[in-house]
């Protein structure tokens, strides 16, 4: 007997392993998906307000030709969780459903649909640190009953992936993926401090740019550090380098 | 020890609902002390984790603490740094690349007779400790870290259980060398790849020939190759290890789990 834990670990060792992102998406299915009886999984991550395909498994390549990439304005369920940061859950006999009546009509998924005619769709964002950095689906064979269980599968897959597609391992631009999710923790002035810190700029020609006192200069430094849990204004500009937060050209 | 206390109170399997709740505290890349309550409120609850230590695999050699729970104060100071060398739990769950189970009678035995006299017996008495558990965190195929933690209670010998310690083996891994967690510097990461992608096959069987005790000839003769090859393939692999022994290469690439 395989149990949920087991489940949990499939997906854990494939993330660990720096496996291809199709992999994944098999250890997805395989995984914690097939405690929800999945069939078919994709992870897709977010590159300039859309959604780009990073891996699937068990879907036709004609469905991804529909799915790859995303603009965000398009009316999918997982671009839905994207935006909104929401699981959703689609039973696939739900035909009365106005919004999965639009999405059917669209020729490339039919095949699915006729596939799995008692199936259902699950999308969740793709979590790091609290933003959504990208988002997956999970076909399912049946319904599941869609409860605290189901989604406490949804959510582990959701922040173990979170943890996977940002670590530079995953063949994903970190930085990118990361800048793309503008940091809510460090402010757009804050960046441009560390920016001039990094070029090695005293606090003193920072306000004379930016038209600042010093004392706020140093304030903003003392929330950045606290922000990046770096020790001095060196390392917390190194830090917000690392992870891609500082503009390429500079200051502006 | 009595028999009664040597039974399990809880199934392990009740932690398939803390875990998910785990990763998505991991995921906001907390301290490794916060992590360590975490676990103890969480995934380890049911298994009455009292105490516990993360450290990072540093150079190859040794773990270095990055955040500890639990311990009495004393402790915390004398094994932030544990060198791969010394006779302990922790040092031999790295090198083995194994997760290690001791019972608590075991464990202090073995720091007493490595580091301090009728020291930790008492230490460990105070945290009514029954299990003494270390799991190696992996990541991409190598050894990155260990997570050490003592438990009131015997830790099972269930399938539920080993899932879940290899579980946080896994994603206590990506955690530790993701650039969020600022804990593995970008140089030991690049480090530890260049490890697990230096050696080939044949770098790896000549390195397992030297630990058997074969001469370069010998080895020669047993792999069909020549002497100078064997050489070529001993030098590599010392360069890479940053040793200058045939035997101490085959040591560390063995604590690095390099060989199959």
């Amino acid at each position: 007997m395989t149990t949920a834990l087991s489940r949990m670990s499939i997906l854990l060792s494939a993330l660990s392993r720096s496996a291809h992102p199709d992999d994944v998406a098999r250890a997805i299915v395989e995984g914690p998906g097939a405690l929800l009886d999945a069939s078919a999984a994709v992870v897709l991550w977010h590159r300039d307000h859309e959604l780009v395909v990073h891996g699937f498994h068990g879907y036709e390549a004609a469905e991804m030709d529909g799915m790859a990439p995303v603009a965000l304005t398009v009316d999918y369920p997982v671009v839905e969780s994207f935006r909104t940061g929401q699981t959703l859950t689609l039973t696939n006999a739900a035909i009365n459903d106005e919004y999965l009546m639009v999405w059917r009509r669209e020729s490339h998924w039919r095949p699915l649909f006729e596939r799995l005619p008692d199936g259902s769709l699950a999308t969740a964002p793709i979590i790091s640190n609290g933003r959504p950095v990208g988002a997956f689906a999970v076909v399912c064979v049946t319904t599941p009953s869609w409860d605290a269980s189901e989604f406490a599968v949804l959510d582990f897959i959701s922040h173990a992936l979170g943890l996977w597609l940002t670590h530079p391992d995953s063949g994903v631009p970190v930085a990118e993926t990361i800048r793309a999710q503008a940091d809510p923790d460090v402010t757009p002035r804050q960046i441009a401090i560390l920016t001039m810190v990094r070029q090695g700029r005293t606090n003193t020609a920072i306000a004379a740019q930016l038209q600042v006192s010093v004392s706020t200069v140093k304030q903003d430094l003392t929330r950045a550090m606290a922000h990046l849990h770096a020790a001095d204004r060196l390392a917390a500009a190194e830090s917000a380098h690392v992870l891609g937060l500082l503009s390429p050209e500079g200051p502006t | 020890m009595s028999a009664e206390k040597r039974t399990t109170r809880q199934s392990p399997s009740d932690s398939a609902g803390y875990l998910p709740v785990f990763l998505r505290y991991l995921n906001t890349y907390p301290s490794a002390e916060d992590i360590l309550q975490a676990l103890a409120s969480g995934p380890l609850f049911n298994m009455g984790m009292t105490a516990g230590s993360l450290w990072v695999l540093v150079d190859g050699a040794s773990l270095a603490s990055i955040g500890h729970a639990g311990w009495p104060p004393d402790l915390i100071d004398r094994y932030s740094v544990i060198p791969l060398s010394l006779d302990v739990p922790p040092a031999h769950a790295v090198g083995d690349d194994k997760i290690r189970i001791d019972q608590a009678a075991g464990f202090g035995r073995r720091f007493v007779d490595a580091l301090d006299e009728g020291y930790l017996d008492d230490e460990l008495a105070a945290l009514a400790t029954e299990s003494v558990i270390n799991v190696p965190l992996r990541h991409s195929h190598s050894v990155v870290g260990c997570l050490g933690f003592v438990t009131r209670e015997v830790w099972p010998d269930t399938e539920d259980a080993g899932a879940l310690l290899t579980s946080l083996s896994y994603a206590l891994g990506l955690w530790l060398t993701h650039p969020r967690s600022r804990i593995v510097e970008s140089s030991l990461t690049s480090q530890q790849r260049e490890w697990s992608l230096a050696f080939s096959p044949r770098q790896k069987q000549v390195l397992t020939l030297v630990g058997a005790g074969h001469s370069n000839s010998q080895i020669a003769r047993q792999l069909h190759v020549s002497v100078s090859s064997v050489k070529q393939d001993m030098q590599h692999a010392m360069r890479a290890l940053r040793t200058h022994s045939r035997d101490s290469a085959y040591e560390r690439a063995k604590r690095l789990t390099l060989l199959d």
